[in-house]
């Protein structure tokens, strides 16, 4: 899961208004000029390209046709992990954001933002800085801990693998009071770049979390043998 | 009420004293009839005081007696049987028979040395026949038309083995004629002495009964109790009036008949006082001591003592109803007028009954013919009955029509209640409701509705080469616009500390995403203190406009934030390093049109609050702006 610098040449593209998608291929091939673009406009139409093709991004609508554009983001983190994977919406709460970031969304893009500005988020987040705003910050923050303390009694080494560090859950506690990434950099006396990586592996964390909750809850269920 | 309680009292009174007249001039009536026919009264008769089962044949030493004759004023004495014996002419009548108006205890009547009738048993247990007249045929056969002899075998008890002189042994005057004209006198004696007598008991028993009942069901008025069982304790001794063949020795008949008028008369003392709301704590363990005491005192006294404890026994609790009486009847007068009228008199003949009683107990007044006391009593208690009755309908008549009134009360309240709720609660979304709209409307209006009539006249200017940049931003600034509204219209309050994180993320990302210097200043805001959502929306849409402001025109490189929360207030100073805003504005010479600082102005005012722009010490501008906080999740009333 090399994302930094990767090399992005395919992009899959769900969204159902036209103009909007052809806005969004447009700002997509600002962003990567020599991009190949794959548009669909519906959740089942997606999911058969993702069985056909391989992809190095996909931006998602969440409010599509036939359905939720979370349903794309955990197909896709299924199937082509290495794919990085953005929400683009209209809805900037958490409440929308969360489940699409828990079904693997490495970030996320307000729709009604300026072109260049959405150009150079889409290359932050594709360059390992995706945005983390107070709001979900602490969404991820209680998750974590109303997680921790579902699992802590059954499995302890799964623990650590997908529990937060110490220095992640500072990070995201200082985001979740208003710091910038750059003053949480100053505070801790680290570089921009290790305060961006502490939050990559928060976003992988929330997905690898979220999974082995689904799994362990199926293995509560005797969905699954161990 | 009080005139029908009168006619009542005054009905009952006068059927009182009516058939209290009525039994005499019957039976005078019927006497004048007697003398009139064929009827021989022989009040002549030879006594042998011999207890032989057959008539005697040695006469010699008997007393020549005048019948009715009593045995206490000859030999008080003597118990046994004696004999009696008449001489009488054969009645012309073809049926002729023979009458004993009063035989006591009992008799056997034997004709010409045959006997011919026997009012039952002769030897203990004897038949108990002081009450009941006999009447006997005599066969034509036995009879001569002249010289013929009757003789009557008498058994009856000393003077003192009984307790009444109703009891006293003796014969009346003896009556030969034809049946039929005797039989007519022997069922009217019968009828008053025995029929009356078992119709006043069972009536009395069905009448204790009844109120026994409403007793039962209104424990708290103890007089229904104690009446109850006056009617069927009274009902209980009249039993020894009808009920001849009791298969128990005479003397203890007496003691039982004796004992059984302590607590029979003790409930009607009871019930006299507690009709009157009267009490007496030493009463009842009194009534019960006497009521123990008489029977004990009897049997330990014996048979020989009967009559002077008897006669003691009626004085005393005689006296104790009267006392009783009195007492019961100045309380009625005094405090329940109503009731005294009918308590009064009847109470009044009772007395006169029990003084009466008393009389003929004691031998100052003749034996009547008739019961007196048994009589009388009977028909006082009837019309207490009636009263009670009557007090008891009324009552319930009345407990029914306050139920009823309260009933209609209650449901009537309940209705106005109901339809105040429902005009409060009406009211009330309705005012909610209106609020809101009010606010959406004005939200819609001023927000988006100015950027939107922008947008319409920067798309007709096509001309001016900047026009599409701007549509495209004011679009943006409505969309902004138009999800801030939304969210005021569905959040909730929030927490103050994490509506002051929100806005720190937010400005100094933008600030610093602008490349210039930020200084944020905030305090700790009280930790349960909500803001809300329209203060929050409206809040971030004032800090969005004041840092647009700043990175616009401000020609800044430094910005510096300060927001103080406390429980009432929110303060907001915005410094720059600019170039300041124009004088014309600090001197509110001039709007703050044209600069975006208009739209500031706006919101502060519809927070209620105020706003001010003027230099700040870092050199540029400083936009401030207070707000008041209310009650948590009200929403801000529109100005």
């Amino acid at each position: 899961m090399t994302r930094d610098n990767a090399a992005v040449n395919h992009a899959l593209i769900v969204e159902d208004l036209p103009e909007i998608r052809l806005w969004l291929e447009q700002t997509a091939r600002l962003a990567y000029p020599s991009l190949q673009v794959t548009s669909t406009s519906r959740v089942q139409e997606a999911l058969a390209c993702l069985t056909e093709q391989a992809f190095d991004l996909a931006l998602v609508d969440l409010g599509l046709p036939d359905g939720s554009g979370v349903q794309v983001l955990s197909a896709l983190r299924e199937a082509q992990p290495q794919a990085i994977s953005v929400v683009v919406t209209i809805h900037d709460d958490d409440e929308h954001l969360f489940p699409a970031l828990q079904a693997g969304a490495f970030g996320y893009l307000l729709k009604e933002q300026p072109q260049d500005l959405l150009v150079a988020q889409l290359l932050r987040i594709t360059q390992g800085e995706p945005p983390l705003s107070p709001a979900i910050a602490r969404r991820v923050l209680s998750y974590f801990s109303q997680a921790q303390q579902r699992r802590q009694q059954q499995f302890k080494a799964l623990e650590d693998q997908i529990a937060l560090s110490e220095r992640e859950t500072d990070v995201l506690l200082r985001v979740s009071k208003g710091f910038t990434l750059i003053e949480i950099a100053k505070q801790l006396g680290i570089s921009r770049h290790t305060v961006a990586d502490h939050v990559k592996q928060i976003y992988r964390k929330l997905g690898v979390s979220s999974r082995a909750e689904a799994a362990l809850e199926a293995v509560r269920r005797g969905i699954i043998n161990t | 009420m009080n005139l029908w309680n009168r006619i009542v009292a005054l009905l009952w009174a006068k059927a009182c004293v009516l058939s209290m007249l009525l039994a005499p001039t019957v039976w005078a009536a019927n006497t004048m009839l007697a003398e009139a026919s064929d009827i021989q009264q022989i009040a002549k008769a030879h006594l042998l005081w011999q207890a032989n089962e057959q008539p005697p044949s040695l006469w010699e030493g008997a007393q020549t007696i005048t019948l009715p004759h009593d045995w206490s004023k000859s030999r008080p004495d003597y118990s046994g049987s004696v004999w009696y014996r008449l001489h009488f002419s054969a009645p012309t009548a073809q049926l002729p028979a023979v009458y004993l108006p009063r035989v006591c205890t009992n008799a056997q009547v034997w004709v010409n040395g045959t006997l011919v009738g026997s009012g039952g048993a002769m030897q203990e247990p004897i038949a108990r026949n002081c009450y009941a007249p006999q009447l006997h045929s005599l066969p034509s056969g036995l009879l001569r038309p002249e010289g013929n002899v009757l003789d009557i075998r008498l058994v009856g008890y000393a003077a003192n083995e009984v307790a009444a002189r109703q009891r006293f042994a003796g014969l009346s005057a003896v009556m030969v004629g034809a049946e039929a004209a005797l039989r007519e006198q022997h069922d009217e004696q019968y009828f008053w002495n025995i029929t009356i007598a078992q119709i006043i008991g069972g009536a009395l028993l069905v009448f204790g009964l009844i109120v026994l009942m409403l007793a039962w069901v209104r424990p708290s008025d103890q007089y229904f109790l104690y009446f109850g069982l006056t009617l069927i304790g009274w009902a209980v001794i009249g039993i020894r009036l009808y009920w001849r063949d009791v298969p128990i020795n005479g003397p203890v008949s007496e003691v039982l008949i004796t004992s059984l008028f302590p607590p029979v008369v003790g409930f009607g003392v009871l019930f006299l006082l507690s009709f009157v709301r009267r009490q007496l704590r030493w009463l009842i363990p009194a009534l019960v001591a006497q009521a123990i005491a008489v029977p004990l005192l009897m049997l330990a006294s014996g048979t020989a003592s009967t009559f002077r404890i008897g006669s003691t026994v009626f004085t005393l609790i005689a006296i104790e109803f009267v006392v009783a009486l009195i007492w019961s009847g100045m309380v009625a007068w005094k405090h329940m007028r109503t009731d005294f009228w009918i308590m009064g008199i009847a109470l009044l003949i009772a007395a006169g009954m029990v003084v009466a009683e008393i009389a003929i107990q004691n031998t100052w007044l003749p034996l009547p013919r008739v019961h007196l006391i048994h009589f009388g009593l009977p028909l006082v208690f009837f019309a207490i009955s009636v009263r009670l009755v009557q007090q008891f309908a009324t009552m319930l008549t009345r407990s029914e029509h306050i139920t009823q009134e309260l009933e209609e009360r209650v449901a009537q309240k309940a209705l106005e209640i109901e339809n105040n709720y429902e005009q409060i609660s009406y009211l009330r979304s309705a005012q909610a409701a209106q609020q809101e709209r009010q606010r959406i409307a004005a939200d819609l209006h001023d927000d988006l509705g100015a950027k939107l009539l922008t947008i319409a006249q920067t798309a007709q200017n096509t001309y001016s080469p900047s026009s599409g940049n701007n549509t495209a931003h004011l679009a943006r600034q409505a969309l902004d616009d138009m999800r801030l509204s939304v969210r005021g219209l569905t959040a909730q309050p929030a927490l103050a500390q994490l509506a002051l994180a929100d806005w720190r993320g937010e400005i100094v990302q933008r600030l610093q995403t602008a490349q210039l210097q930020v200084e944020w200043v905030a305090n700790e805001p009280p930790e349960d203190l909500l803001l809300g959502a329209r203060l929050q929306v409206q809040f971030t849409r004032i800090l969005r406009e004041a840092t647009s402001n700043l990175i616009r025109h401000g020609k800044a490189s430094k910005g510096r934030i300060d927001i103080q929360i406390t429980d009432s207030e929110l303060w907001l100073d915005i410094h720059d390093d600019g170039c300041g805003l124009p004088q014309a504005l600090l001197e509110k010479q001039a709007s703050a049109k044209g600069h975006g600082l208009i739209n500031i102005e706006r919101r502060a005012r519809n927070l209620g609050g105020s706003h001010s722009f003027g230099r700040s010490p870092l050199g540029g501008a400083l936009i401030s702006v207070r707000a008041p906080l209310r009650s948590n999740s009200q929403p801000m009333p529109l100005q």
